[in-house]
């Protein structure tokens, strides 16, 4: 069949290789596509050229007549083009997207079933080591909670469906009563947090539960990195129209050569502490879509074993 | 005693075989990383290791890689447990010489101990 020997050459041609590998039908390609484009074009010159030699003599008019033929061609498939190329994007951001989240979902799932099978195996187990099997089940519980949560932020941030509310906030409160929030944390971490405001603060115009997230990932990640002793100062200032809100860790801060990635989907720098492996990469992703959905900006400044300061602005509320 | 050497990230999973392995009679050694297991297992030549794939820094294939190298390590029957599951994975951990393949969240720990009574030597 014409077809198949067409395909086996351009197989062995490798040219649409990573169509193969994510299972796209050869008319579902966008290198083929933009393959087969480029023919059509290349025969719809030629044959322009030579039927329009047949209606006239002048050179200047055969001229322009193939050059406008073509640029419209060119024009079309460039449009055909680019939309598959957007399916086949979001085709393989989905594939992964579904490998990675089900394989951070596989970790508390294999902790809980195998403490599980620790608290069956021997039903006689004191009372306090089945208390701390319990825990432990609890702990991977909540942990897939969290992921299937994030997941969710996730999935609404690339639809562009993350919905604000925003309202009047005092951010001085709000951050106040995530600090309360995370003290067993700091302290079992031996981490000291403070926070500088002036009484003076404007109130932000945000949405205050989804600021709280920002916030929560962002003194999150600032206890976790600090290696032993240390401290998180966080600091709120009106600067202009906005808000400026710094969160400053002493922790490992983050490699030179990973600062680029930070803000990516799953991405967790290499010197990430090894008893801390607990985290789904997900958060400053989801962070930085909030501040900018919420007309902010977010940056950072960090150097290896100095420690991270995180900087992000919010709209005053007028 | 025999001894089995556990290179695993995970605290709960590290804890858990811990407690499953010893409960059989073996004595456990256990690692976080990849260097540290590389290093246990030369000093300990424990009678079969158990190691995950994804670990920070080095990643499971490299050490399965060394392990297999070396002279003093090359012997020690290796079993690959880990949540990673593509056939590319499976076919590569066998490759460079590990006796089996297990997925963490589709077996119990009686399975695991199963697996590591018959490859054990």
């Amino acid at each position: 069949m014409p077809t198949e020997k067409i395909k086996k050459i351009l197989t062995q041609l490798n040219l649409f290789r990573e169509c193969h590998e994510y299972n796209l039908g050869l008319w579902e390609c966008p290198s083929f596509i933009f393959f087969i484009m480029g023919l059509i074009n290349i025969v719809a010159m030629i044959s322009t050229y030579f039927i329009a030699n047949r209606y006239t003599d002048e050179p200047e008019l055969v001229a322009i007549i193939v050059i406008i033929v073509t640029a419209v061609i060119f024009v079309i498939s460039h449009t055909v083009t680019q939309s598959f190329d957007k399916l086949a994007q979001a085709n393989k951001m989905k594939t992964e997207f579904v490998s990675i989240a089900s394989h951070q979902l596989r970790t508390p799932l294999s902790a809980m079933r195998w403490t599980l099978n620790l608290m069956n195996d021997k039903p006689d187990n004191p009372a306090e080591q089945q208390a701390s099997y319990l825990a432990l089940i609890k702990e991977s519980n909540d942990r897939m909670i969290r992921l299937v949560n994030d997941l969710l932020d996730v999935s609404r941030i690339e639809m562009g469906r993350i919905i604000l509310n925003p309202r009047q906030v005092n951010l001085y409160i709000l951050i106040q009563k995530i600090i309360t929030n995370f003290i067993p944390l700091a302290k079992a971490s031996n981490v000291e947090i403070s926070l500088e405001a002036e009484e003076t603060l404007p109130n932000a115009n945000v949405d205050p539960e989804k600021i709280s997230l920002v916030i929560q990932n962002l003194l999150d990640n600032a206890i976790k990195y600090v290696k032993g002793k240390g401290n998180v100062k966080i600091s709120a200032q009106a600067n202009g129209k906005f808000i400026k809100v710094t969160i400053k860790d002493s922790g490992v801060g983050i490699p030179q050569t990973q600062q680029k990635f930070i803000f990516q989907k799953f991405f967790r720098s290499d010197n990430v502490l090894k008893h801390q492996t607990i985290g789904t990469g997900l958060g400053l992703f989801i962070a930085k879509a909030i501040v900018e959905e919420s007309n902010g900006k977010i940056w950072f400044e960090s150097k290896e074993n100095q420690g991270t300061t995180f900087y992000f602005t919010l709209p005053i509320y007028k | 005693m025999q001894t089995i050497l556990i290179v695993e990230d995970e605290p709960t999973l590290q804890k858990a075989l811990r407690i499953a392995l010893e409960r059989e009679g073996y004595e456990v050694k256990s690692a976080m990383e990849g260097e540290a297991g590389l290093k246990l297992a030369k000093e300990s030549k424990p009678n079969l290791i158990l190691l995950d794939l994804i670990l920070p820094k080095i990643d499971g294939f490299e050490i399965l890689a060394e392990l297999k190298k070396d002279e003093s390590t090359k012997e020690i029957p290796v079993i690959i447990l880990t949540n990673l599951e593509s056939s590319q994975d499976i076919e590569k951990a066998l490759v460079l010489g590990a006796k089996t393949y297990l997925v963490k969240a589709n077996y119990d720990l009686k399975d695991v101990i199963q697996k590591v009574k018959e490859n054990i030597q």
